[in-house]
């Protein structure tokens, strides 16, 4: 069945908005430890998701399943019937719509891989053995068409392929990760990344034990990335509404840093999150969260828009708006110009378990995880390892002092939303240790 | 698509596979979600698919379906026999342990059928539970109940077939309160496998009256200097320690290096039983088959019958939590901790229920001897370190001990340390037993799967507690 056919149907049966995308994947897996595959895998996916309204009552759904879809649309319309109104929902996106091809968001080459992926796989674990003495990581291949409809004369398709290699070096003592993300087969570097995660595990051996306090602090794309990941339920028009925002009551005020420019690009080129349209058939676009500093924008779907008196951002989640690609802007530094500016600090190489004491304020802690190195005076003196970053995001932003010109694109297990982000420094960051 | 699971497995025996096995699932699921009084779009899930492990050349492979088109699966299970062939000299010779062959049905039984339950009554019960909490200094208030029904046929290539059912419940609650600048934040999940029956068992008013109460009641909370102290932890707070600190490590799979570019390795190594942790009063067990609990089985995605893991007995690390292909890297059986979070995923070693075996003393008889110190009944954040050695839990709902009695709320105190540290720090376990619900994530692709945690009220002696920064 087509989406425009679920759609006519679900107008048929008494609808009054339906939207339908159909989205098939292929997927691979190669998944290596200590230096060996230990399994190949593969996922050949359909799923159908459905969304309806009846007289402001919604209804979502997504299908992963041979069920009588006409059976199904009944079910969900009883289901919007025995429902409450939303009082704030103001409809879906009104097509047609016009939409542009994406540069680099679809290689033939990835989806003929064919079984190639080990022989990738093979390459990235080679280079990490020139440092390390074992590896482990993951490769994936990715390959999807979707096809969206609406009763607001929405039809769209798009396909994409992507690429992508998370890998983590270690050595007795120490360790380093390392990721390649792409859209193309010709931008993807199994070797670089096998290279600098083994090259951060060899660096950072013989780490002591951290000591609580205050830092500048350095941190690799890998961690920007993972803190703008966590950071930007913030974003969403779905949490300010809801009260759990940190960036509340902000739009206008300055929540970081002037060097602190952040956007949400549907379009970038070789994103890994890049689509063509948002959930309601909406072409993507790229809109300024933060500028310089100040807070633009949240991300938004019709609803909240409307909600908000502000233009949709293309950001749909119909329910919960959502980021596509997260991009710092880049600055002028380097990471090496960065190191012999800090006098009492740490470069931290990863992190992850980002939690929250507190969505509200943004109060957070998240644990550095890999190389972590100490800087005294501008030079990088040893390694350390135990340490816990117990902080706040409006305090991280605005106390970052320096992006580097450099930007990497990050995206694996640990940061769900792609991000291009550079190296950063971060002032007056607060470190904290176990005690017992 | 039932059938195809039969089909999948001789298929690839035919096609020279040494071991296959196939899940079939369906899974359906309903969400309602009310935020400030809104009720948001309720969301419908059908998934069913075919989830399938092969072992050909000795290299194991997974595959999932979710069409139910016998020619795509005959042609990728061949493909992806010729690439576990081809690429057999750089992967792992991957064998299982030898277990029995098992043919059952089991299921979970539903008091009151979740599905005979009108969707206004469930989202009554969301918009009731909100509209009891409203107020000015409460600003957010949202509620999330998803019911969820899996049904499994496993088969596998050396006979076993197991049919099973289970229904569960979840309701998140995320609660901020708010007086000029200062906020406090509480959120929490309940779950339980079985029928809408749960509902009533939960007390949702009076439990979700109290927190309300108590969040807004915080903000007036004094902070505590940091400083040494005993504390006494509510089974929340136990129940994420023996999750994260005791189960996770614990976890074979973890411990030979297979999550090591994910959720980390472990601090244990396979030499490690025996080796002392903790002080003889902690004894902390993960048992599947709790009743009622969230991550409740009878067999694993293995079929591997479940028992009780015995993980750390009288302060000694005891056993580890084993699938199939670490209990013959160990050369013993599995105890049957094989779990998938769904047919798209292949099953890893997984905890079910983790908890510290109760004592015999009273909460009272805990706090009278305590001068000074911090009694901690719920916490919000939380993390730990990818060995599981440094770990970090905040008090949400806490407080102030002096002289042996009960005062005011203390805001956010910190306990930071080592597994050792606290387990060591373990003088005496309450006599209560109590268990709450999670979904534990590891895998990757990342895998959710539902687990209770829990265990009695404990006193842990002379430990830093830190305030908030």
């Amino acid at each position: 069945m087509l989406p425009e056919d679920v759609v006519n149907l679900g107008l048929k049966l008494g609808a009054n908005d339906v939207v339908c995308e159909i989205i098939d994947t292929t997927t691979r897996q190669v998944k290596f430890v200590n230096n060996v595959i230990v399994v190949n895998k593969l996922w050949k996916e359909e799923v159908m998701n459905i969304f309806l309204s009846w007289r402001k009552r919604v209804i979502s759904s997504s299908i992963q399943s041979n069920v009588d879809v006409k059976k199904f649309l009944k079910k969900m319309l009883k289901a919007a019937k025995l429902s409450k109104p939303k009082e704030d929902y103001y409809g879906i996106a009104e097509g047609p719509f016009k939409y542009r091809q994406i540069e680099d968001s679809y290689d033939k080459k990835i989806e003929k891989l064919n079984g190639k992926e080990v022989e990738l796989t093979r390459e990235a674990i080679e280079a990490s053995l020139k440092n390390a003495d074992r590896c482990s990581g993951v490769l994936y291949t990715n390959c999807w068409k979707t096809e969206l409809a609406s009763s607001n004369s929405v039809k769209a398709k798009d396909k994409g392929t992507s690429i992508s290699l998370s890998i983590r070096s270690f050595t007795e003592d120490s360790s380093g990760h390392s990721v390649s993300v792409s859209r193309k087969l010709s931008k993807f570097e199994p070797r670089k990344a096998g290279e600098e995660s083994s090259r951060l595990a060899k660096e950072s051996r013989k780490p002591k034990k951290g000591k609580a306090g205050r830092y500048d602090v350095i941190f690799h794309p890998l961690v920007m990335a993972n803190l703008l990941d966590y950071m930007s339920y913030g974003f969403s028009a779905f949490e300010v509404d809801a009260g759990t925002s940190f960036l509340i009551d902000k739009l206008g005020k300055k929540v970081a840093n002037k060097i602190v420019t952040i956007e949400d690009d549907g379009r970038m080129k070789n994103g890994f999150g890049a689509r063509k349209f948002d959930e309601e058939g909406r072409p993507t676009q790229r809109t300024k969260i933060i500028e310089n500093g100040i807070l633009k924008n949240y991300l938004h779907n019709t609803s909240t828009a409307k909600k908000f008196k502000v233009k949709p951002t293309a950001n749909a989640g119909i329910i919960y708006p959502q980021p596509w690609n997260l991009i710092l802007k880049n600055g002028n530094s380097n990471l090496e110009e960065m190191i012999s500016e800090v006098k009492d600090g740490l470069y931290v190489t990863n992190t992850w378990y980002t939690r929250f004491s507190n969505y509200r304020t943004g109060d957070f802690s998240t644990i550095p995880r890999d190389a972590i190195f100490r800087i005294k005076n501008g030079e990088i003196v040893g390694a350390v390892r135990g340490i816990r970053i117990s902080d706040n995001m409006l305090r991280i932003l605005k106390n970052i002092v320096e992006i580097s010109k450099e930007r990497k694109q990050i995206y694996w297990w640990e940061v769900n939303v792609p991000v291009l982000t550079g190296y950063v420094l971060v002032n007056n960051v607060n470190v904290t240790s176990s005690v017992k | 698509m039932k059938d195809l699971a039969e089909f999948c497995v001789e298929f690839a025996k035919k096609n020279g596979a040494e071991y296959s096995e196939a899940r079939f699932e369906k899974i359906s699921s309903e969400t309602f979600t009310v935020k400030n009084g809104t009720v948001e779009s309720p969301l419908l899930v059908e998934n069913e698919g075919i989830g399938m492990r092969i072992i050909a050349d000795g290299v194991l492979s997974f595959l999932s379906f979710t069409k139910a088109d016998k020619n795509l699966m005959k042609e990728e299970i061949k493909k992806m026999i010729r690439i576990s062939k081809s690429s057999s000299k750089i992967s792992e010779r991957s064998k299982l342990s030898k277990e029995r062959v098992v043919k059952k049905r089991w299921k979970i039984r539903e008091k009151i059928k979740i599905k005979d339950v009108d969707i206004d009554e469930k989202i009554s019960l969301l918009l009731d539970l909100e509209k009891n909490i409203r107020r000015k200094e409460l600003p957010s208030r949202f509620f999330q109940l998803t019911a969820t029904t899996t049904e499994k046929f496993f088969i596998n290539s050396e006979g076993t077939r197991i049919h099973s059912s289970v229904p569960n419940l979840m309701l998140f609650y995320n609660l901020v309160s708010k007086i000029g600048n200062q906020t406090e934040n509480r959120y929490f999940s309940l779950g339980s496998s079985g029928g809408w029956e749960i509902i009533k068992r939960w007390n949702l008013e009076k439990k979700i009256k109290d927190e309300s109460k108590m969040l807004v009641k915080l903000l007036k909370g004094k902070t505590i200097k940091t400083a040494k102290m005993d504390v006494i932890l509510a089974p929340e707070l136990v129940g994420i320690a023996m999750h994260e600190s005791c189960g996770h490590p614990a976890e074979a799979d973890r411990i030979l290096g297979r999550e090591g570019a994910q959720a980390g390795e472990s601090y244990l190594k396979p030499n490690f039983l025996g080796m002392q942790i903790g002080t003889k009063v902690v004894t902390v067990v993960d048992d599947p088959r709790i009743k009622g609990s969230y991550g409740y089985y009878e067999y694993d995605d293995e079929g591997v019958k479940a028992r009780r893991r015995f993980l750390i007995k009288n302060g000694l690390i005891n056993e580890f939590l084993h699938n199939r292909e670490t209990a013959n890297k160990f050369g013993i059986k599995s105890n049957a901790a094989a779990r998938a979070s769904s047919f798209d995923r292949e099953p890893i070693v997984r905890m079910s229920t983790t908890f510290m075996l109760p004592g015999d003393f009273s909460l009272d008889e805990l706090i009278e001897d305590v001068k000074h110190g911090v009694y901690i009944k719920s916490f919000t954040e939380w993390n730990i370190d990818d060995k599981r050695w440094n770990q970090k839990y905040v008090g949400c709902e806490a407080y102030e001990i002096v002289n042996g009695k009960i005062k005011g709320l203390v805001r956010r105190p910190v306990l930071e340390l080592t597994t050792k540290g606290f387990f060591s720090s373990v003088d005496a376990c309450g006599k209560d037993l109590d268990f709450v619900a999670g979904t534990c994530g590891k895998g990757d692709p990342m895998q959710g799967v539902p687990v209770w945690m829990g265990g009695p009220h404990i006193r842990l002696r002379n430990v830093v507690v830190k305030h908030a920064t």
